[in-house]
């Protein structure tokens, strides 16, 4: 598998050579909302959405194809039941942190091009931690999947003066503001524990 | 006929201008902020006297002319300077303004007189404001008078940068420095008492290194300060004084408690306590208190006294019995009181609210009862009881989930007596005058003979259950050690995790073996959950390894150099033991 990955790059290496970049890092600061894909979400935590924070980074061959990896983090605090009169009671707080490693697409076909639409999919391993106050903690892990769909708007060429500031005094070549749908899939034997995380994000190419 | 008419338009004049000008007193409630107490000050009208209840108030004010600022009680009346720069009083180019009856804590100034202010009277106050504070600063005034204050234990007693403002009848008493001013002009008859430096002692000052002699100087509590003078002051009377006390009509005594406006109430008394004991059937409630050693109330000849009052069953006043002794004795005893109630009926548990470890247990209120006892039990388990003063409601914590307990609640009623102590001033100091009381000491509440309960409550049963959160999630623990121990958190469980996640995870073969055991840990762990009487034994057999993985966990480099040791030690030993075994053979 790895000798296949690596002579499919070899060969998208020799067929676009054009299109390898000299900027190959980039950084990411993402801020979101998590839908759970449970559907009792919004009875035990209140509203059917979750805070989700991220952060990744990525490593580029070439303008349209790039190897990053992420991590983020979702909480949310909420009640549980008392089963025999079916009663809510207590506090609970659940913490999900998904790693990811993800392969993304992106259709960039000019250095100055201002909307780049994107696609990425990728392998997550979803930590998570659950606290009911006065009982035992439960925490574990699950291995599930990603996709990324989304559009990411150039913003130098909104003010070029501060991209030449960000280039110069930063190294930062390119600014995007990133909109994303995301799929995250990541179940347990008994729980759906991924949904769709809505994402808009700082891309920052070094 | 001109002249009626002139005058009753003057005269109807005269009435409908009276009201908007007459004097008023405007009362500033307890715990008003310092916001509230200024927009009082700012509302009023020229003439009216404010009077601060007592209590202890946070402020910076400023003043406006034609006002008076009055405390309730001079001693309990607290103003607390917030320190920000700003004095407590600030009296800013305004006329006509008296500051009295007030005791001021904590600021960097007490008050400020700036600004050309004239007319200013501070009188009977009480500056106390720690070793860098200045009890009054006189700015720029040509007429303020500083009259009848007591200042204790100020960096400065009193500042006067400009002109000849009197300066009277004062008590400066452990001050840094008692008086700051650029001439001696208008200081007259101030009493200086271990001050590190009097400053400007002016005319007729009685000097001393030792203390006036207070009542209560605050040493040990300041909340419980009484400056007013006990018997043999330095400062009681002052010689040759052109003036009077208000409180006894002889010469006029220095401090805030001289003079005519002088505050001339006792201080309340304080640390009082009460004791029951039986006697013949009946009991004897024992009082005791702090003696208040004003000299309005220790005088050898016709004492002040010390007024009991009591109710049975109610709280406050009025009080329906009364006694009296005279200082300087400090206690008294109510005799032959009764303990006698009546067994009150039994209440009805309405409701059960089961938690996590909790019941919330709800039942009727009984008329009469003054407290109620709260009976649980399960299977066996001996019975607990907890008394529940307060409510018809109570949640009991510590309890075990899926285990039915069963619950009671039977009234309790007992004989409560409600007692306080008033000082009451020399009738001798009163002659002829008002006699003056202290405000009630703290009320006490005794409680006579024991608390009488009555039937049971019908049971009713509860049982605590654990929550289920959502979703469920699989806890993906320690197994064996999490089902030993009962519970995923338990201390003794820690070390094993964290060896885990030091020395395990981080390296393929412990990772391999962490794999192994979630798959073979599970299966041990149910095992274990079903043969509950192995729990201790394994209990026993993990105790090595937990010491073990917490001083590798907790101390690395000494478990490292330990590990090494006993290594060293067993490579000599062990050839050793070999060659002696040879050695026999």
């Amino acid at each position: 598998m790895k000798r296949k990955i690596l002579l499919t790059l070899l060969l998208l290496h020799a067929v676009f050579p054009c299109a390898a970049v000299a900027a190959q890092w980039s950084s990411e600061l993402q801020y979101g909302r998590y839908y759970p894909e449970l559907d009792q979400w919004r009875d035990y935590y209140g509203r059917d959405r979750a805070p989700y924070f991220g952060a990744a980074m990525a490593y580029r061959w070439f303008s349209f194809l790039e190897l990053g990896v992420e991590a983020g983090r979702m909480h949310d605090r909420g009640r549980a039941i008392l089963a025999s009169n079916n009663t809510y009671a207590g506090s609970v707080e659940l913490e999900l942190y998904p790693v990811s490693a993800q392969l993304q697409v992106n259709a960039r076909f000019a250095a100055g091009q201002w909307l780049v639409p994107y696609v990425a999919i990728g392998a997550t391993q979803l930590y998570y931690r659950q606290i009911v106050v006065g009982q035992e903690k439960a925490s574990g892990r699950v291995t599930g999947r990603l996709l990324r769909t989304g559009l990411a708007f150039n913003m130098n060429i909104l003010d070029h003066r501060a991209a030449a500031y960000m280039r110069s005094g930063y190294g930062i070549t390119h600014t995007f503001l990133q909109l994303e749908r995301r799929q995250l899939t990541a179940d347990t034997d008994t729980v759906a524990l991924g949904g769709e995380v809505a994402l808009m994000s700082l891309r920052f190419e070094f | 006929m001109y002249g009626f008419v002139r005058m009753s338009c003057l005269g109807l004049c005269v009435a409908v201008t009276f009201p908007v000008f007459a004097a008023k007193q405007i009362d500033v409630a307890k715990n008003s902020n310092n916001a509230e107490i200024q927009k009082i000050i700012d509302d009023a009208s020229a003439g009216d006297v404010i009077v601060f209840a007592v209590g202890t108030y946070d402020v910076n004010l400023q003043l406006k002319s034609s006002l008076t600022l009055r405390g309730a009680e001079a001693a309990r009346t607290i103003l607390k300077g917030v320190k920000n720069g700003q004095p407590a009083l600030l009296i800013d180019g305004v006329t006509n303004v008296t500051v009295l009856r007030l005791t001021v804590v904590n600021a960097e100034t007490g008050v400020t007189v700036r600004g050309g202010s004239s007319d200013v009277k501070i009188s009977n106050n009480i500056f106390q404001l720690n070793s860098g504070g200045t009890g009054v600063s006189i700015e720029d005034s040509a007429d303020a008078m500083v009259r009848n204050n007591t200042f204790h234990g100020n960096g400065t007693g009193v500042s006067r940068t400009t002109g000849t403002s009197r300066i009277e009848y004062n008590i400066f008493s452990g001050n840094r420095r008692a008086i700051t001013v650029t001439n001696a002009d208008g200081i007259n008859y101030n009493c200086f008492a271990g001050n590190t430096d009097n400053g400007e002692a002016g005319a007729h000052a009685v000097t001393s290194s030792m203390q006036p002699g207070y009542a209560n100087s605050g040493a040990g509590d300041p909340e419980l300060r009484d400056f007013h003078l006990a018997e043999n002051s330095l400062c009681i009377d002052l010689a040759g004084a052109p003036a009077t006390d208000a409180i006894d009509g002889s010469t006029l005594d220095a401090g805030a408690y001289g003079g005519l406006d002088a505050d001339p109430l006792p201080y309340p008394v304080q640390n009082l306590k009460w004791d029951v004991t039986p006697n013949n059937g009946t009991y004897d409630i024992s009082l005791n208190w702090s003696a208040n050693n004003s000299y309005l109330v220790t005088r050898a000849k016709d004492p002040g006294n010390y007024l009991i009052y009591y109710n049975s069953d109610t709280s406050g006043a009025p009080y329906a019995n009364t006694d009296k002794v005279a200082a300087p004795t400090t206690s008294f005893i109510v005799h032959g009181v009764t303990g006698e109630v009546a067994v009150p009926g039994d209440p009805v548990i309405s409701g059960v609210l089961p938690a996590s470890q909790e019941l919330t247990v709800s039942w009727s209120e009984v008329p009469g009862a003054s407290a109620y006892r709260l009976y649980y039990v399960a299977p066996n388990v001996t019975e607990e009881s907890v008394v529940v003063d307060n409510g018809t409601s109570y949640t009991l914590k510590g309890l075990r989930n899926d285990v039915e307990y069963s619950l009671e609640v039977a009234a309790l009623s007992a004989k409560y007596y409600y007692l306080t102590v008033v000082v009451e001033a020399s009738p001798e100091l009163l002659a002829g005058r008002e006699v003056f009381h202290s405000d009630f000491a703290q009320e006490q509440k005794a409680m006579i003979g024991e608390k009488v309960e009555g039937a049971r409550s019908a049971a009713v049963t509860g049982t605590p259950e654990r929550l289920q959160p959502y979703p469920q999630l699989a806890n993906e623990g320690c197994f064996i050690a999490t089902a030993a121990f009962g519970y995923y958190d338990a201390r003794e469980i820690k070390p094993l995790r964290q060896f885990r996640d030091q020395y395990l995870l981080p390296y393929a073969p412990g990772r391999s073996f962490v794999a192994w055991y979630y798959r073979q840990g599970p299966v041990a762990a149910r095992w274990l959950h079903r043969n509950a009487e192995f729990k201790p034994a394994v209990r026993v057999l993990l105790a090595p390894l937990i010491a073990v993985a917490w001083c590798v966990v907790n101390w690395p480099l000494f478990s490292l150099c330990f590990l090494v040791g006993v290594a060293m030690v067993g490579a000599r030993v062990l050839p050793w033991r070999r060659y002696v075994q040879g050695v026999a053979s």
